[in-house]
């Protein structure tokens, strides 16, 4: 692109049409290095460098008594070692990311195998509908989510007070607030779950089913022996978009307005941990390490995911 | 559903209460995922006297319209979201014309390297923005671009580009070979080839990527709310975040939710329009691995 333009122009012997039709020719032959060239250029710049500077950071001093970064080797490290509210939030993060996704997962594939039978109408307008969750902005998600949980006017307790029952603070009880951040993200991406398992489940062949039935199967069986076997790939996929997604975004926008990590820290996931080490208290340094074992975990999850073969047969 | 048998078998009345049971399914589903959609535009139009109601109403009259004319005075919300669209509207755009070039590379050609890029590509789509948010705030503070829209484009389009170069990978793939041989044969250049017999065949893929671009630049938070610390140069998702009550200590949660309504509505519009499309780009290789 930019580069087709300028290579011709920026050479001094342009007016030599023998020297234009050379380097025509050599851009056309090696023509991926220039189209791959941007990509490359985009992610070295924008996330492989500022990873390493990560790393610098997370070895160096840097907080609010400290003007630059000062070298500090691994103290950073050996701090979080004996820091009982960063374990505490990776414990979070972790009840967070794999209790929503398995009940995402598992009403998700409830309800895609239950609606999945033939002559059922309105599955087109259902499907519409239950897509506008999932594309909602998270911040927005948490927002509308603390007028519903409010105490005194949101559509919850509201409900439940015209049945006589006295709802509890949901976001501000240390009792209820992480399940109440959990709900939301299950509300958020059951659909998804449920878009994914019908589209799998709409792939499977028909003929082992047809088979399963001639000989006999219960439905339990078929499901056991032929339905969950053949949609192992699809969910693997499906429960590594959400885990990943779930480590990144989930256990951060919409609790970072909901509750902010509170009450107390009882919500507060690795990310907030971090953000707010950095960026309300002012300690680079340390919330560098904080997100370098947050990377960590995630290759960790990334690399388990890969060796169970989810990406066969996929681009690569 | 409507026909009657005389003498139903048991098997039919089985058959017909599976049904039912599914359509109940289905209605609870829904209820659950749009509930609390209506209970939102329910707030924003309550009078903060409304508010607090016993039994609650889902409509409060008369309704207090107020909270949408407000939202806009006092504070540049206005501003803020024509920032949403031009930072949405530029990395995707930028994303599409940088990904697709790649991705047809990836597609097309066997080359020494292209499984690193791929695996590089997929790092990223693993990669939290929280951990290089401050790295790019310090290289964006000592270059000026803090406040500026270039400062959440380019990681915009970075974090994208999974999305886009996996998305039309798969979709050049699935166009036949002889497309740019045939062109080839009729004297055009590989260049040529993409830009004249590729691209426009492959415009529905590229509109599918576009869309879920736009949404995931739109919804972008951890970095809008770093990079940006001037109201003016807010995102959406950042100045729904700091939205407060103008001269006013109390949260303006009739306010909050007309503003929510505000924002969502345009997402609303382009999912229910391009719905199938949406539902394709999602599950879009799952299903073909």
């Amino acid at each position: 692109m930019s580069s087709r333009k300028s290579t011709p122009t920026n050479l001094p012997n342009q007016t030599d049409s023998q020297a234009t039709t050379f380097l025509q020719d050599t851009f056309e032959t090696h023509f991926h290095v220039w189209f791959l060239a941007p990509v490359v250029v985009f992610l070295l710049l924008l996330t492989f460098i500022p990873t390493l500077y990560l790393f610098y950071l997370s070895l160096s001093r840097w907080d609010v008594m400290t003007r630059s970064p000062a070298f500090i080797g691994l103290t950073n490290y050996l701090h979080i070692m004996r820091d009982p509210v960063f374990w505490a939030s990776l414990q979070r993060t972790l009840v967070f990311v794999f209790s929503a996704v398995t009940i995402q997962l598992v009403l998700g594939f409830a309800i895609a195998l239950l609606v999945n039978r033939p002559h059922i109408r309105g599955i087109g307008i259902m499907r519409t509908l239950i897509i506008l969750p999932m594309s909602i902005t998270p911040i927005v998600v948490g927002l509308m989510w603390r007028i519903l949980y409010n105490p005194s006017f949101g559509l919850i307790n509201s409900t439940l007070a015209s049945l006589g029952i006295a709802g509890p603070e949901w976001l501000g009880s240390r009792d209820t607030a992480l399940l109440s951040v959990i709900l939301v993200d299950v509300w958020q991406w059951t659909p998804f779950m449920f878009l994914m398992m019908t589209a799998g489940l709409q792939s499977l062949p028909i003929e082992p089913f047809e088979a399963a039935r001639v000989d006999g199967a219960s439905g339990l069986q078929t499901f056991q022996l032929i339905t969950l076997p053949m949609m192992k790939p699809i969910i693997l996929i499906a429960l590594l978009f959400r885990i990943i997604d779930g480590f990144k975004v989930s256990t951060f926008d919409p609790i970072f307005i909901m509750t902010k990590g509170g009450p107390g820290s009882i919500t507060q996931t690795l990310n907030i941990y971090a953000f707010l080490t950095g960026f309300e208290w002012f300690n680079l340094g340390y919330a560098s390490a904080i997100v370098v074992c947050a990377l960590l975990l995630l290759t960790l999850i990334g690399r388990l995911f890969l060796r169970s073969g989810v990406f066969k047969g996929e681009i690569a | 559903m409507s026909t009657t048998y005389s003498k139903p078998t048991k098997r039919i009345r089985k058959e017909h209460i599976a049904r039912l049971l599914v359509y109940l399914g289905v209605a609870l589903f829904v209820a659950f995922c749009l509930a609390p959609f209506l209970w939102i535009v329910s707030t924003s139009l309550k009078a903060p006297s409304q508010l607090h109601t016993r039994p609650p109403e889902l409509i409060s009259w008369p309704p207090f319209f107020k909270n949408y004319i407000d939202i806009f005075r006092g504070r540049p919300f206005a501003q803020n979201i024509w920032n949403s669209v031009v930072v949405a509207g530029w990395a995707t755009f930028l994303s599409l014309v940088v990904g697709s070039f790649a991705a047809y590379a990836l597609a097309r050609l066997q080359f020494k390297g292209r499984d690193l890029i791929l695996s590089m590509v997929l790092a990223v789509s693993m990669f939290p923005g929280i951990a290089i948010v401050s790295p790019l705030y310090l290289s964006f503070s000592r270059l000026g671009l803090v406040n500026t829209n270039i400062a959440l484009i380019f990681p915009y389009i970075t974090f994208s580009m999974p999305l886009t170069i996996w998305t039309l990978t798969s979709f050049f793939r699935e166009l036949p070979m002889e497309l740019e041989e045939a062109a080839k044969v009729d004297g055009c250049t590989p260049v040529q080839a993409f830009r004249k017999v590729i691209i426009p065949l492959s415009a529905p893929g590229v509109f599918t990527c576009a869309i879920l671009v736009f949404i995931f630049a739109w919804n972008e938070f951890l970095f809008a709310r770093t990079f940006m610390n001037n109201a003016a140069s807010y995102t959406v998702p950042v100045a729904m975040q700091l939205f407060e009550g103008v001269g006013d200590y109390t949260i303006p949660w009739g306010q909050i939710a007309a503003a929510s309504v505000v924002v969502t509505l345009p997402l609303i519009i382009l999912v229910l329009a391009f719905q199938r499309r949406i539902v394709a780009g999602l599950t879009a290789g799952a299903v073909k691995g």
